[in-house]
């Protein structure tokens, strides 16, 4: 294998893959990047067995070939060679890496010991980047992290024509968020189900580029593929039925309230900060102009605090887990947030527009 | 034309029946019914159970069931398969954490297309609290996961899983296929007969008694016990030798394991390279080194359990000789080679206290798996072995 | 034989009256669960009897007087006792009848005073300072406890009064069987003098030993020797706590311990059952009737304790934690379910299954996250449904509605 290609570009490359690489591999050669030089560039690519990922570096190759080496060796000396093209050789079991006056050595592990990267599937439709790394973000937060139901640390995916839809919950809270995209068969009806924290990562490698493409093998394929122009990451689905949660969406309310979705964060963190527990409930009561605050149940709440907010419908008193209302508050990208309810038992919803609806359960302070 | 079921050795009923099993599950076979998601395979030690899991577990997952030459088979092998996830053993028991995680990856989807395969060596060794952990997810599998659990008998297992899975058992492997497979490894007729037979069907054993004289001699060792027995103070020296055996043997062959871990560990994060400070790449395995340095010291108290045990199942042998000998029972003896000092022990002892040491060994072979301090087995079987029918 | 001609409490009084300044009773039932077992069996009053397990096999749990002057007593083998007592009567324990004698009688102490502590069924310290000027002094209310403990639940029991709970307890105990003594404060250093070292609560038979090799027969010599004697011979704390007793002097207090706050149900079957369907269909059923007491008396539980009585009368419990606490039937079971498989009881013959909730706290005052319902394979929910049973069950009975795996199927002809 002998390969040149320009430092920038080989340092990218390497640390967009390495993100991917275990810090404690099940089997060493895990901790390795897969580097494959054929016509017209090289790839880079990284497999933990959950997820696969692959980028593409334009390069000259020479002469073809494939080696594994250290991942975070070759990434920590890529970023720290000169601005210069590289020169990738592999020189017995050894790949030598030329820059400038720099030059290393680094050992290579056998490369059919490193397992069979899964076959990418094909790609089904493409939406922005940003806005794609921002829904999963928005769901993932309600996806349970709690092993005993499998099911549930999923994010379903649904692609319906022109619409996603994606929807995680813990039972507990609900976050569905839907965004348009491009499909490229526009009668396309599949639904998936993702893992959560795998997904979440996605977000936050892909949600940098400006376009992904979705891919999807045959409906009993175990995979979901997303990929940028020179990038692709390929995942393992979950099995299993995830459930009916638009059962869940209450279909109106009795009390509507609009307030500033910062003073509301802020005010929740000042008043969770005095109560003696991490369940501690806070309560929320919302009358005429303001929603008042407080800590704790019974009479005995420790903290209390106001904040002026538009109120329409029936007053309400409600409690929720503090940590679960955060997390809604501040999935909601916009200055304002809006609250409904329905019954102090019943879930509540938290939206800034169509697209996205936090449902929150409250808390039951007694009978 | 090769297969994976070449390394299971002397088993000929199980390997149909998962033969069998792997045709229905690529869809062509006879009866769909000889597919099941959940496998118990059981045997003795050194039986192959987990080779035979791996095996199962291989022709699952490869395009040709189980060709042993395909990607699919060869990374089962070295245990790099993404859909095929093989837990070994390393502690004295299973803990619920490790249930936990393998509950989750039973609701993976396979990424190769196939099978998601999960083989649980040593199921035995679980509390019951992770079998309760892993109850549903064996009870309600996802179409293409596998369960395969390894134990020595259905017994060993709590009701509600056995009564969840299919049973493959395997039985000792006859001494003449065991010795075959070391000719074909390369070790000598006449060695290969002897160690076959002296390992008493067990093949790990069998292969390190043909190659390495170091077990030979220490084999010797423990079957002059029998003969060296005559007070009290020989009973807790020989336990005190025992032990002390037990733990060198055990130590070198996990510090020989830890070097090759080690080595291949800091050889994946780039020790070596030209260049580049050795300190660097020690700083990106740390957090490797320390699970290698975890899982080591865990298994060093089971791994003395283990050797102790295979120094009683040579005693075992030993007794079962001068027994057969007594009733005149037409046999091969297991340990030809001290025919003497076999034939001197059946003259002089009654069968009735060959009978009481035998059963002196079982309970010490009990005691070793229910945790009694290794030192306490050691002397409390010396004991009985000199005065059978002290207690 | 019916009850009134049982044996009249003696109701004398052996005291010089002063009772004053005695504010401690130990109340001790007299050969509890003997003379429990013989409330059933009227015809053996009077004979040797001994409690425990099956002939040949297990150890007396207790026995008569009358069997306890044959030599028998209790912890003893069986074999042990039946070749002493050959004429003796074995009959086995009923230990859901104790409970409920001990819980009539501790009830019945609670309604003379709240400061009642407990030492097991059969033993209990009451402190009457408060309760002597409505019920007229610590001797009365003694003998009145004696006649209604014989007439509520027909045994006998002995008191001893005292200003100290070490010697009321020595009271009660040398008055037995069905006696009362009042040993006033004036009196303690004679009562307790003449007393073998023995008798001295903390002396067993290892500082017995001791206290009789260095001469020290009696409480009284105890009590001639210099503390820092008897400290060399038993440790610092043993020697000053002995000479303090020596004297009569005890500083504990009656301690009420806040009655348990659980609630629990248990089950002894008719016949030994070793069948786990069986027993799971009995938790579950314990499960339902702890829950709805629960709901009953507005409290959520957190702790989940599973106890099993084996056929040898060896007792087991074992409990778990739930994340969050709960009143229903449904989590209950789930948890006491999973208890009882990990006990991996291979077909063990059972006696008895119980369930109990404990740390329990007002369901007013704890705050629950509430789930959506129903998501599969999870249990939310159940409390509305469970609810509703309480209604029904209220208005038609128990047994209307049950879960499904409860009703027994109809008998086929």
């Amino acid at each position: 294998m002998k390969i040149r290609v320009e430092q920038s570009e080989l340092s990218d490359a390497c640390s967009w893959t390495t993100r991917t690489l275990p810090a404690r591999p099940t089997i060493p050669v895990l901790a390795g990047v897969r580097i494959g030089a054929e016509e017209g560039g090289l790839h880079l690519a990284t497999f933990d067995m959950e997820t696969a990922a692959k980028v593409h570096v334009d390069a000259v190759v020479d002469e073809p070939g494939t080696v594994v080496v250290s991942g975070r060796l070759l990434a920590d000396i890529a970023k720290a060679l000169p601005k210069q093209p590289v020169e990738l050789t592999l020189e017995g079991s050894r790949l030598s890496l030329r820059c400038g006056r720099s030059s290393f050595g680094l050992p290579t592990m056998p490369v059919e010991e490193y397992p069979e990267l899964p076959a990418f599937p094909v790609e089904a439709g493409s939406l922005p980047g940003s806005e794609f790394g921002v829904a999963i973000a928005q769901v993932a937060v309600a996806a349970s992290r709690d092993d005993t139901l499998p099911v549930l640390t999923g994010i379903r995916v649904e692609l319906e024509g022109d619409t996603i839809t994606m929807a995680a919950t813990d039972r507990y809270r609900l976050a569905v968020r839907r965004l348009a995209w491009s499909p490229d068969d526009t009668s396309i009806s599949r639904q998936v189900l993702v893992k959560g924290k795998q997904l979440a990562d996605l977000g936050r490698t892909l949600g940098e580029g400006d376009s992904v493409s979705l891919s999807l093998g045959d409906p009993e394929s175990g995979l979901i593929g997303f990929s940028s122009p020179d990038r692709e990451v390929v995942t393992r689905l979950l099995h299993g039925d995830f459930p009916d949660y638009r059962r869940l969406l209450p279909k109106d309310s009795q009390t509507v309230a609009e307030t500033d979705r910062e003073e509301l964060i802020e005010s929740v963190k000042r008043v969770k900060l005095v109560a003696a527990e991490r369940t501690t409930p806070i309560r929320l009561t919302f009358s005429d102009d303001e929603v008042l605050l407080r800590a704790g149940a019974g009479d005995d709440a420790s903290a209390s605090e106001s904040l002026e907010c538009s109120v329409s419908g029936d007053p309400i008193e409600i409690a929720f887990n503090p940590d679960y209302l955060l997390d809604g508050l501040q999935s909601i990208p916009n200055e304002k947030v809006t609250l409904a309810f329905t019954e102090p038992r019943k879930p509540a919803v938290l939206s800034d527009g169509p697209d996205y609806q936090y449902l929150l359960m409250p808390m039951r302070l007694g009978n | 034309m090769m297969s994976v079921w070449d390394a299971v050795i002397g088993q000929p009923r199980a390997v149909e029946a998962l033969e069998r099993a792997v045709a229905a599950a690529h869809g062509h076979a006879a009866s769909a019914t000889a597919m099941t998601h959940a496998w118990l395979i059981t045997g003795p030690p050194g039986s192959g159970r987990s080779v035979a899991a791996a095996a199962f577990a291989a022709a699952l997952v490869c395009p040709r069931e189980g060709c042993g030459e395909c990607p699919a088979c060869v990374e089962v092998r070295a245990g790099t398969h993404p859909d095929v996830e093989l837990v070994r053993s390393t502690t004295l028991s299973h803990s619920k954490q490790l249930s936990s995680e393998l509950v989750l990856k039973a609701a993976d989807a396979p990424v190769l297309g196939g099978y998601r395969c999960l083989v649980l060596e040593d199921a035995d060794r679980m509390t019951d609290a992770a079998a309760n952990a892993l109850l549903k997810a064996i009870e309600e599998p996802t179409a293409t996961t596998v369960w395969i659990l390894c134990a020595p008998s259905p017994e060993d297992l709590l009701a509600t899983i056995r009564s969840r899975v299919r049973h493959i058992a395997l039985r000792v492997p006859e001494s003449r296929a065991v010795a075959d497979v070391l000719v074909a490894e390369g070790v000598d007729r006449a060695m290969a007969e002897f160690a076959a037979q002296a390992a008493q069907g067990h093949i790990g054993r069998a292969r390190g008694l043909a190659t390495d004289a170091e077990v030979r001699s220490r084999r010797s060792m423990v079957l002059t016990i029998p003969s060296k027995l005559q007070t009290l103070g020989d009973c807790y020296a020989m336990a005190h030798k025992l032990k002390a055996a037990a733990e060198a043997d055990s130590s070198q062959r996990l510090g020989e394991h830890l070097a090759h871990d080690r080595e291949q560990t800091m050889a994946a994060f780039g020790e070596g390279a030209a260049g580049v400070s050795n300190r660097k790449v020690k700083e990106y395995a740390k957090s490797s080194l320390a699970e290698l340095e975890r899982v080591h010291k865990q298994q060093s108290s089971r791994s003395v359990r283990d050797e102790l045990d295979r120094y009683f199942t040579d005693l075992l042998g030993y007794y079962r000789d001068v027994l057969a000998l007594q009733c005149q029972a037409e046999v091969t003896l297991i340990n030809a080679d001290l025919r003497a000092s076999l034939e001197r022990h059946a003259a002089n002892d009654p069968a009735s206290q060959t009978m009481q040491r035998i059963s002196a060994l079982g309970r010490a072979r009990e005691q070793l798996e229910a945790n009694v301090p290794p030192a306490l087995v050691c002397e409390a079987l010396l004991v009985q072995l000199l005065h059978p029918s002290g207690n | 034989m019916s009850r009134s001609q049982v044996k009249r409490p003696k109701l004398t009084t052996r005291s010089s009256g002063h009772d004053e300044d005695c504010t401690v009773l130990h109340v001790d039932m007299d050969a509890f669960y003997a003379s429990v077992s013989l409330l059933e069996r009227p015809q053996l009053r009077g004979r040797p009897v001994i409690v425990g397990g099956a002939a040949g096999r297990g150890v007396v749990l207790a026995a008569s007087y009358e069997a306890r002057e044959l030599g028998v007593h209790s912890a003893m083998p069986m074999g042990r006792a039946r070749r002493l007592a050959p004429q003796a009567v074995v009959v086995p324990p009923d230990f859901s009848r104790y409970t409920e004698v001990s819980q009539g009688v501790m009830a019945l102490l609670r309604s003379l005073t709240p400061q009642v502590e407990v030492l097991g069924l059969d033993e209990a310290f009451l402190e009457v300072s408060g309760a002597r000027r409505r019920l007229g002094g610590a001797t009365r209310i003694a003998e009145l406890i004696r006649a209604r403990v014989h007439d509520e639940q027909g045994i006998t029991c002995s008191v001893g009064v005292s200003a100290t709970k070490f010697v009321a307890k020595l009271a009660s105990t040398l008055s037995k069987p069905d006696g009362l003594l009042v040993v006033p404060p004036e009196e303690v250093v004679g009562f307790l003098h003449p007393l073998p070292v023995s008798a001295l609560w903390g002396v067993g038979d290892r500082t017995e030993e001791v206290l009789l090799r260095m001469g020290l027969r009696t409480v009284g010599d105890i009590a001639a020797t210099p503390q820092p004697t008897l400290e060399r011979m038993l440790g610092p704390a043993g020697g000053a706590h002995l000479l303090d007793l020596a004297w009569g002097r005890d500083p504990r207090t009656v301690e009420v311990h806040e009655p348990d706050r659980s609630i629990g149900a248990e089950e002894t079957f008719g016949t030994d059952v070793d069948d786990p369907q069986v027993v799971l269909a009995e938790v579950l059923r314990l499960s339902e009737k702890v829950a709805a007491r629960m709901r009953k008396a507005g409290y959520v539980g957190r702790t989940v304790q599973l106890k099993v009585r084996f056929a040898d009368f060896t007792t087991i419990t074992r409990s778990r934690t739930l994340r969050q606490p709960t009143d229903t039937g449904r989590d209950v079971y789930n948890e006491a379910r999973l208890l009882f498989q990990r006990l991996g009881l291979q077909r063990a013959r059972l006696r008895l299954v119980g369930v109990r909730m404990s740390g329990l706290t007002e369901v007013e005052r704890t705050p629950q996250q509430m789930a959506f319902d129903p998501v599969p394979g999870l249990n939310s929910g159940w409390r509305d449904v469970e609810q509703a049973v309480d209604l029904i069950t209220e208005r038609f009975g128990r047994g209307v509605v049950q879960p499904a795996r409860l009703v027994e199927p109809p008998e086929i002809p």
